[in-house]
């Protein structure tokens, strides 16, 4: 290699480095995003997408090494000036190569047609939908284009964009998605398009939410019309929703709710199903249905503790497109055998007298546990896990204050239920009056009626001749004294002492006195003859005019005495409804006292022992205050409807033969009445629980007749179900619903103060009730005050059971039972267009409605921006360039050199 | 091949003949001989004689050299035309890739010293995948944060793509794998070769990334049964509901981010007492995602007002809720809280979740007018509620104050048994018992004589929690509703409504068939409910009602007297200005922003009804920044992408402008060295 070319050679190594270096500095200095250059171009940027290829331009220096090789002969300047073209040339290359572009704006349209191939749309609407497709092709412009994407549960892109290749996704079309088929067309529009979309719909949607889609729409420009096509619109009858209660218990009657929606007036048969048999209380119904939303209710029961099922079928409708969505399916969890303790006076007396009670029950599903009175708890917590607790015919000595508060405290705190039925000792004839189970009962036993106008009137007729001095006339004393403590406060009492002649020893006054009557009672002295007759007149003229509901003589005598005009006395005071008994100590004239007792309809008593002489009046006394007892036929009348006895019959059940009188408190729910307008059963709230007055017995004694009416064991079934406590844990609201194919469940913990319930650890199961196995096992997690949040893929059709269980420290505090059914596709539930979304969408979106095809290419004055690439045209003057550059060369423009010959 | 023809061929045609016919022009001319100077004569033979020799490479060089510039011209022309090789080769792929643009992407621990966030690793990623793709390759690009936005069309325009790439950021919204998975496979449906590369940070909840299936769902019937329907246990079961099907695609993760620690707030919420309306109790939850313990600064503010700061201690991965009982007061309802670093703690790397909102339902002490007669029920059920200043009038006292427009500003107004001709203007509230005459609010047909209520309406705020089948009444009035006015019927005795309700404009009327005589319901639970519920309901206040909401999903909005207005007007934290639609009532509402927004409805050029909204991220999987360098789908571990077989591009024009570069060089070499002239 000769000097010259090699210095050449050096020379052009060094340019080409010193002009890269410049390129790259420049590419470095100006390049503010990684990959791309940006320079403007007046008020136009221009940005190369490929800027490295700049690199190229330090092949420049090459044309100017070369040229100094130069064998030609126009001048210096004009070989300078061709070398700096052939270089711009070349940078020219090198631009070209860096892909410039710039933004750059046209009318030209392309319009995405969507169509709705879900199986809501009709076959004929489907058919319309291709010849509308057909139309839009054809109104398209020469350099417009179409596209065509279908959807059901996902859209697909039809890639020979026939109308004819519209066809149902074989398998996927039980839902609709429209807001996916807009986001597929996103990517389908091509650079320098003004983008259209048609959606050709019913506007249901099962997936997706296209009015949230519209407003992306339209931030993108990307207008959204619509066209519905109505002719061959289906009638259609579906079921909406099935509707159980929140809490459904084994054996209480509960109501199931169907909707079922209809286009048109029309008749449907209804078959409902509970588990794998027909509902047993109303298996079937057939309807008249109107337009629209129409309710139909069904009364069940649930058989087992668990959960149960309900499958509801239609069928006969005259006009109905869609069968799929004629049968729906409903979960609910149901609770146990509510556990009943049962107290019975006489259960240890008389065993057999509970059995009557205790069947009926058990035959409706209610666990009963019968306990004598001394098996009554005396602690709430023990009597907790009882959801009733039933009293009957336990007398009041039998029950204790601890007893009696453990009940309050049952009924009022924990909610228990609680009944009292009546009895010879049951409320005021047990011995109730002022205790806190009156105060607890919807009845009151001594009610203020009654302290006004006395209960019982009583007179002590007590012989005070000489043969009763001493012990006698001081038993006598005692005995009298124990009557006035027996009888209640508001009861009027008399003594009447007697020998030849009457003497008032303590006038008829209320029994509240009792101090004064005692110390009356003390200055009775003896002495004198026995005269009976004198002393019962006395008696009766004063209880005659006495304002008391049961009037009674207790007659005393130790002696023997005239018995003449003395049944006529006492059968004229029983005729003013007076009753006499008699006592008789000592060498008493038995046949005398039992003339009386036997006119006077009362109790004889003879004793040689003084000291039982008080028990006897007391007990007399008692015997006549049972008196309250009204033993009679009677009817039981409605006074009130209410569900506690409602479908039981009891309008027509038999007579009872007696109940305890007593009066409703002014709050209380008189449900049943006497024929004497008495309650027989009454309820009222006692803080969470509720008390139940039943004032009739369960035995049979009154309600003998009841025991074989067919209608008792529901009837008593029902009053314990309508009256249990209603939650073992505190059970807290829970929601389910599903949206967009998951369910969302939420939990509010609040509980009875208002109060927010924070922290729990809860485990929400989802139950398939096929299986009774949780198929999801989530944490729900608490996000607020008292709130609580799962949501899970809802994976298949059906109906699934939700139980939350709340736990503390590890014990479980509460649980929430709920259930969540996904039937069938919600594809179709929605069987009429629905054009208020489409026309939202088309409104947010700027698009048209019920669009023709030509419209959809109407750019309007609108144009669309889109990322030119100048290159091409960067190519086209390079092309020119080069001609440029042969004329430089081959024409001497600027003179000539001569060449040295070699 | 192809030609895409960016520029008309037609012009470049008539460029091309131009062009030709300037350059034959440029050899026809008849150049002047060059001038050589010599030194003496005699090589005057010498130069004549090799002119006689060279004739015949003269004219060569001359057809050559036009030769050669024809086809440089001819070459670039053609490449203007932009042609391409015909089809695709049989391994050419279509990808969609799905860029993660997550909140969780924002974090910052990329870059030599981590002072990157995700967001730009991400595109430095995809922008290596780019150079490593074939190119035959179709490529889209998606981008994952709330939604699934496609944001190009299929092509393998490598520039273009970077270009798109660039416009990339991440947001403030938990990524949806779900959608965007799907919306990846719908693009993808039917294209050879389907692959799909996720890039991210791999911060997916579990159940998204159980949802894939790798078998096809379409697998159930084409059509349900035609005969009896069995419902639950039908052949619709057999379908996955809530898989994505990704069956004959290829699934790729390009997994990016180092590891960070990150203390964030999962849930931030205030919620009134339901009897108590002015107190309210706030619930925070925070969690440490990081391996090492935590300290820090937990700071509550009432509008900027701080109520309390709390120093708390987590331990490696512990979560721990604090809970602020019955708080009242503060001017404010906007409350926020804030988690900050102590001074010996290192930065938290994820700042997004360090922030949240909370925004107390307004509840607004309701001025109530009660117009009846003594009726101490009523007014003792008034009474309960704190947040009621009731005011009571006699009818005639009422008609006296009216006329002489004395009666302001009262929020709602009870008639009892009485329905007057003048009530007070709107926005005040109606609730009427037994209203009669021409001025009941809903016609009244007729009377029901001990009628029970036999249907309570199952959705209306008024009617919630009550249980009114056990009330008696001596009578009770029918009304006639008119749902079509979207009037709603309360309750129902057998399929006559006993009370009803309506929105009029901004006002809200109810009315229930019965007085506070002739029946029980005032000794029931359901009573004061009753009343409550109407009148929260009258106030806009539900107490189900949370208003703070997560980022990227959307949420149903109550927006109270809102009947006939279709949209709402969102101003998000930011500032910016969207519009979100309304129906029934209900706004749907899409946060794409950590922040307060104020929703308002306008009529006209009123504003009938505004809410403000918070917006949290809230999102316990989003806030675990920890990198997944792995990650299984639908239970199959997802490889990483691999470049595409080197292949030529289909686009020639590249190629063609090479060529013409080295013959321009070759061209410049020979004509200067006269091997062309």
């Amino acid at each position: 290699m000769n000097a010259r070319i090699k210095s050449l050679l050096i020379k052009s190594v060094v340019a080409m480095a010193f002009a890269g270096l410049a390129v790259f500095l420049i590419h470095h200095l100006v390049t503010p995003e990684a990959g791309l250059v940006h320079i403007d171009w007046f008020d136009k940027p221009i940005t190369f997408l490929a800027p490295k290829w700049f690199y190229l331009a330090a092949i420049a220096p090459y044309f100017f090494v070369v040229r100094t090789l130069s064998l030609t002969d126009v001048s210096d300047t004009q070989q300078y000036i061709s070398t700096v073209f052939r270089s711009v040339l070349v940078a020219g290359i090198a631009i070209a190569l860096a892909r410039p572009t710039w933004t750059s704006s046209d009318n030209k349209v392309a319009t995405v047609i969507i169509v709705d191939v879900s199986e809501s749309v009709s076959d004929a609407q489907l058919e319309q939908t291709r010849a509308y497709a057909k139309q839009v092709k054809e109104a398209k412009g020469e350099q417009d284009r179409v596209y065509l994407i279908t959807f059901a549960e996902r859209p697909v892109l039809i890639r020979d964009g026939k109308s004819e290749s519209i066809a149902r996704h074989e398998g996927a079309g039980a839902g609709s998605n429209i807001q996916a088929a807009v986001q597929l067309a996103y990517g389908i529009y091509p650079d320098g398009y003004l983008p259209r979309m048609v959606v050709l719909s019913d506007g249901n949607q099962t997936h997706g939410d296209l009015l949230s889609e519209s407003y992306r729409a339209q931030e993108m420009g990307v207008p959204i019309s619509f066209k519905t096509f109505d002719t061959g619109q289906t009638q259609e009858v579906h079921i909406a929703s099935l509707r159980l209660p929140d809490e459904i218990k084994v054996g209480a009657p509960f109501e199931i709710k169907a909707e079922i929606w209809s286009t048109h007036a029309d008749e449907v048969n209804l078959r409902l199903q509970q588990d794998d048999f027909p509902n047993a209380l109303e298996p079937r119904k057939k309807v008249k249905l109107r337009e629209g939303a129409n309710w139909v209710t069904f009364k069940s029961q649930a058989k087992a503790a668990g959960h149960t099922t309900y499958t509801l079928r239609m069928s006969g409708a005259a006009y109905d497109t869609e069968v799929a969505n004629n049968a729906s399916v409903m979960t609910a969890p149901v609770r146990g055998r509510p556990r009943v303790l049962y107290v019975e006076g006489s259960a240890l007396s008389n065993p057999s007298s509970a059995r009557y009670f205790e069947k009926a029950l058990e035959h409706e599903n209610i666990d009963v546990e019968v306990r004598s009175p001394r098996g009554l708890p005396s602690s709430p917590k023990e009597l907790e896990r009882y959801d009733l607790v039933f009293i009957s015919d336990v007398p009041a000595q039998f029950m204790g204050m601890a007893q009696m508060q453990a009940l309050e405290t049952y009924v009022r705190k924990i909610g228990g239920g609680l009944v009292m039925a009546g009895g010879e000792d049951s409320f005021g004839s047990g011995g109730y009056q002022n205790t806190r189970m009156e105060k607890i009962m919807p009845v009151s036993f001594d009610g203020e009626k009654q302290r006004e106008q006395p209960h019982v009137a009583i007179a002590l007729v007590i012989d005070r001749s000489g043969s009763m001095s001493g012990r006698n006339l001081e038993a006598a004393k005692e005995a009298a004294r124990a009557t006035a403590e027996v009888l209640s406060p508001s009861d009027l009492i008399t003594v009447i002492a007697f020998d030849q002649q009457p003497m008032k020893v303590v006038r008829l006054q209320r029994a509240s006195n009792r101090m004064r009557i005692s110390s009356d009672i003390s200055r009775l002295s003896a002495g004198g003859g026995t005269d009976v007759r004198p002393a019962l007149r006395e008696a009766h003229e004063l209880l005659q005019t006495a304002n008391a509901k049961i009037k009674h003589v207790i007659l005393l005598s130790d002696g023997k005495a005239p018995d003449e005009g003395l049944a006529d006395l006492v059968q004229d005071m029983r005729a003013s409804r007076i009753t006499v008994s008699a006592v008789g100590i000592g060498g008493a004239d038995k046949s005398l006292l039992q003339l009386v007792t036997d006119h006077g309809d009362g109790r004889l008593y003879m004793t040689d022992d003084l000291a039982a002489l008080p028990r006897i009046f007391m007990k007399e006394t008692t015997e006549a205050q049972k008196s309250a007892l009204v033993e009679d036929k009677v009817k039981a009348l409605i006074n009130k409807k209410a569900a506690m006895i409602e479908g039981t019959g009891v309008a027509n059940a038999p007579a009872l033969r007696g109940y305890v009188s007593t009066k409703p408190k002014p709050t209380s729910e008189v449900i049943l009445i006497s024929n004497l307008g008495e309650p027989l059963l009454a309820r009222w709230r006692v803080g969470s629980g509720t008390s139940v007055a039943w004032t009739s017995d369960i035995k049979n004694r009154w309600s003998v007749d009841w025991l074989r009416w067919s209608g008792y064991p529901k009837f008593w079934a029902q009053i314990v179900r309508t009256s249990m406590r209603r939650k073992v844990f505190d059970s807290y609201d829970l929601s389910a619903m599903v949206e967009d194919g998951r369910a969302q469940i939420v939990v509010d913990a609040i509980d009875d103060d208002d109060k927010f319930v924070n922290e729990l650890e809860t485990i929400l199961e989802v139950i398939d009730p096929k299986t009774s196995k949780a198929v999801e096992s989530i944490t729900m997690h608490q996000n607020a005050a008292g709130r609580y949040l799962a949501d899970f893929p809802v994976r298949s059709y059906g109906s699934y059971l939700l139980k939350a269980v709340h736990k503390r420290d590890g014990k479980t505090v509460a649980e929430s039972m709920g259930s969540v059914a996904l039937p069938y596709p919600a594809e179709y539930l929605k069987t009429s267009i629905n054009t208020e979304v489409l026309l939202q969408a088309a409104t947010i979106s700027e698009g048209h409605t019920q669009v023709e095809p030509p419209k959809l290419f109407d750019p309007g004055d609108q144009k669309i921006d889109y990322t030119q690439d100048l290159w091409p045209w960067v190519l086209l003057f390079i092309a020119i360039g080069l001609v440029l550059d042969t004329y430089l060369k081959r024409l001497r423009i600027l003179g000539h050199k001569s060449l040295p010959y070699a | 091949m192809n030609l895409l023809a960016p520029i008309a061929s037609g012009t470049i045609a008539t460029v091309a003949a131009v062009l030709a016919g300037l350059l034959v022009l440029a050899y026809i001319l008849k150049m002047r001989r060059r001038r050589f100077e010599v030194p003496f004569s005699t090589l005057w033979q010498r130069v004549l004689k090799e002119k006689e020799a060279t004739s015949l490479w003269r004219h060569l060089k001359r057809l050559l050299s036009l030769l050669l510039l024809v086809t440089m011209v001819g070459l670039l022309l053609f490449a203007a035309l932009e042609p391409e090789l015909g089809g695709a080769r049989e391994d050419a792929r279509s990808i969609v890739i799905i860029v993660d643009a997550s909140a969780s992407m924002k974090t910052i621990d990329e870059g030599e010293d981590g002072s990157e966030s995700r967001m730009a690793a991400a595109r430095k990623q995809v922008l290596l995948l780019l150079d490593g793709m074939s190119a035959d390759d179709a490529i889209m690009l998606m981008r994952m944060d709330g939604r699934a936005t496609p944001l190009s069309r299929f092509h393998g325009d490598l520039a273009k793509h970077r270009k798109t790439l660039s416009t990339i950021e991440a947001s403030d919204t938990p990524a949806n794998l779900t959608a965007s998975l799907s919306a990846a496979a719908d693009a993808l449906r039917w294209r050879k070769k389907p692959q799909i590369i996720l890039v991210g940070d791999g911060a997916y909840p579990e159940d998204a990334l159980a949802s894939a299936t790798w078998e096809s769902v379409a697998d159930a019937p084409a059509s349900p049964p035609a005969s009896e329907p069995e419902p639950g246990a039908s052949a619709f079961k057999n379908k996955q509901l809530a898989s994505v099907d990704l069956a004959g695609i290829d699934v790729r993760y390009q997994p990016v981010g180092s590891a960070a620690s990150n203390v964030g707030i999962i849930s931030f919420n205030v919620r009134r007492y339901i009897s108590n309306k002015l107190n309210y109790e706030v619930f925070i939850e925070i969690q440490n995602f990081s391996d090492e313990p935590a300290t820090r600064r937990l700071v509550l503010f009432n509008g900027d007002s701080e109520i309390d700061v709390k120093e708390i201690q987590l331990a490696p991965g512990q979560r721990i809720t604090k809970i602020y009982p019955d708080l009242g007061g503060g001017a404010e309802s906007v409350l926020r809280a804030r988690i900050e670093s102590l001074e010996s703690e290192s930065s938290d790397a994820f700042a997004l979740d360090d922030e949240a909102w909370a925004l107390m339902p307004e509840n607004k002490r309701q001025k109530v007018l009660l117009v009846s007669t003594d009726n101490l029920y009523m007014e003792g059920a008034l009474l309960i509620f704190d947040h009621l200043d009731v005011d009571k009038l006699t009818p005639e006292e009422y008609e006296v104050s009216l006329a002489a427009n004395e009666l302001q500003d009262y929020d709602a107004v009870i008639y009892h048994l009485y329905a007057p001709e003048n009530v007070l203007p709107a926005p005040a509230h109606l609730l009427y018992f037994k209203p009669s005459g021409p001025h009941s609010p809903f016609p009244v047909t007729g009377s029901l004589d001990r009628g029970r209520i036999t249907q309570v309406s199952q959705t209306h705020p008024i009617t919630r929690w009550l249980e009114m089948g056990d009330v008696n009444f001596d009578k009770l009035d029918t009304f006639a509703v008119d749902t079509s006015a979207a009037e709603v019927s309360l309750f129902q005795s057998i399929r006559s409504s006993v009370a009803a309700a309506k929105k009029e404009g901004r006002r809200k009327v109810a009315a229930f068939g019965f007085g506070l005589e002739g029946t029980d319901v005032m000794l029931r639970v359901a009573f004061p409910l009753m009343m409550v519920n109407t009148l929260d309901w009258f106030a806009g206040a539900d107490s189900d009602l949370i208003t703070t909401y997560t980022t990227g999903r959307p949420a149903r909005v109550p927006l109270d007297g809102t009947y006939g207005i279709s949209e709402v007007l969102v101003t998000t934290p930011s500032g910016a200005h969207q519009k979100a639609p309304l129906r029934e009532g209900y706004a749907t509402f899409f946060a794409a922003e950590v922040g307060v927004h104020k929703l308002v409805a306008r009529q006209g050029d009123e504003d009938v009804a505004e809410i403000q909204l918070a917006a949290n991220l809230s999102n316990a999987s989003e806030s675990d920044i920890q990198p997944s360098a792995e990650l299984s789908l639908g239970g199959k571990k997802l490889d990483r992408p691999v470049p595409g077989s080197a292949t030529p591009r289909q686009s020639l024009w590249i190629y063609l402008c090479l060529m013409v570069l080295l013959l321009l060089l070759v061209e410049w070499y020979t004509f200067n060295r006269r091997i062309t002239v």
